[in-house]
């Protein structure tokens, strides 16, 4: 049921926002591979047309894993009220949901982040963006 | 010669039709220049930034207009149908946008990012953040004869009442329509219709004609909401597109792409 729900969700964020991003999600992403990763903030790349943060994550034997997501442009991050330099420093130890490469690697697609406080921010566009399904319908209020 | 007089009249049928509720409202209060011309001035936005950031924490933060008419999927002949499904297979990996190249005309307006209209008696200026796209459209004027095939192609407008109508021919085929996979040929005809429906709110209908990719005219809508104190920001798309360079990669090593 779960993954249903998960399925039904890819692709009604897929049709309803196909041709809204400036890069294939399906390309390079997994929407099936979803990931949780809690880590320490380490670098902030602030540019177009995607940012990129890097997370340091402890694993249970003590070794430490790099992982890198990839996120909204800056703009768009603006406009969801992020601060640059403010909203995610180096440091920071945060939660972070997304859809891991398909390639398997420490990569992936950031949806959202958890700070330490409990709140939530938007750092990035739904699964399936820009996929590759026909127009968007208008959406009905 | 027949298949070209029938599509001919089915686009004069297609552009002749009135939206229902987009029709004239002579009691809408709406923005209007000195010359008492609708006044489209300001930043606007398309939703794609408040759809996509929308975390479902509260309301939705952007509505389309209400009662636009259902959006037909894009009446392709067969070899641009499969074309599509091809693009589709490949996952959307050869999306011109993904290489920082302009949307072209309509797509470039459904981009999450918001764009400016500079209104003058004889000129009207889009603006666009995404890929520092613009457009100068001159009233009361013909397309050149010399017109190069380009990304935005060329447009001309005029008013047909209340509604600013623009004609944009002279397109190259390195833009899709929409989705991915819309793709067009350089037959590609463009009529938009911007119109107020309410002070804040302008719907824009495009409706495409390709008879070199297209069975027959198709219509896709957006809605425009006005955004006070917004403004146009620098959006440099080839600052650091990893995309571009994972994607080299992917083309590379993933079987789906060695066939």
């Amino acid at each position: 049921m779960k993954r249903a729900s998960f399925l039904f969700g890819c692709l009604f964020l897929a049709h309803t926002s196909a041709s809204l991003a400036h890069h294939s999600f399906l390309a390079e992403y997994d929407g099936e591979k979803q990931v949780t990763i809690t880590g320490i903030v380490t670098e902030l790349d602030w540019r177009n047309p995607h940012i990129h943060f890097y997370l340091d994550v402890t694993k249970s034997d003590g070794a430490v894993e790099k992982w890198k997501f990839e996120g909204f442009p800056p703009n768009m991050l603006l406009r969801n009220g992020w601060k640059k330099d403010l909203t995610l420093q180096p440091g920071m130890k945060v939660t972070v949901f997304g859809w891991q490469a398909r390639d398997g690697s420490n990569l992936a697609h950031s949806r959202h982040i958890t700070f330490e406080d409990g709140h939530r921010i938007v750092s990035g566009p739904p699964a399936g963006t820009g996929g590759g399904q026909p127009a968007p319908p208008p959406r009905q209020p | 010669m027949i298949k070209q007089v029938v599509l001919v009249a089915i686009t004069i049928a297609a552009l002749a039709q009135t939206v229902p509720h987009l029709q004239a409202q002579s009691d809408l209060k709406i923005p209007r220049t000195p010359e008492g011309k609708p006044d489209f001035n300001g930043v606007w936005s398309s939703g794609g930034a408040e759809r996509l950031g929308d975390l479902g924490d509260g309301p939705a933060r952007f509505a389309s207009a209400p009662n636009l008419p259902k959006v037909e999927p894009l009446p392709y002949q067969p070899w641009a149908e499969a074309l599509r499904q091809k693009y589709l297979e490949r996952r959307g990996i050869d999306d011109p946008i993904g290489r920082c190249l302009m949307p072209g005309v309509p797509r470039t307006t459904g981009m999450p990012m918001p764009i400016q209209f500079l209104q003058t008696p004889t000129e009207f200026v889009v603006l666009y953040e995404a890929y520092h796209a613009y457009r100068v459209i001159p009233f009361r004027a013909t397309h050149p004869d010399d017109v190069e095939p380009s990304f935005m192609g060329d447009s001309i407008a005029r008013w047909d009442g209340d509604t600013l109508v623009v004609d944009v021919v002279g397109f190259n085929t390195d833009t899709w329509l929409s989705g991915v996979g819309t793709v067009h040929t350089d037959k590609l005809h463009v009529v938009e219709r911007y119109q107020f429906v309410d002070p804040e709110t302008v719907v824009l209908e495009a409706t495409i004609e390709d008879p070199g990719a297209l069975t027959k005219p198709w219509k896709t809508y957006f809605t425009l909401r006005l955004k006070p104190g917004e403004r146009i920001r620098e959006y440099e798309c080839g600052h650091n597109n990893e995309d571009l360079l994972r994607y080299q990669e992917i083309l590379k090593t993933d079987p789906r792409y060695q066939k």
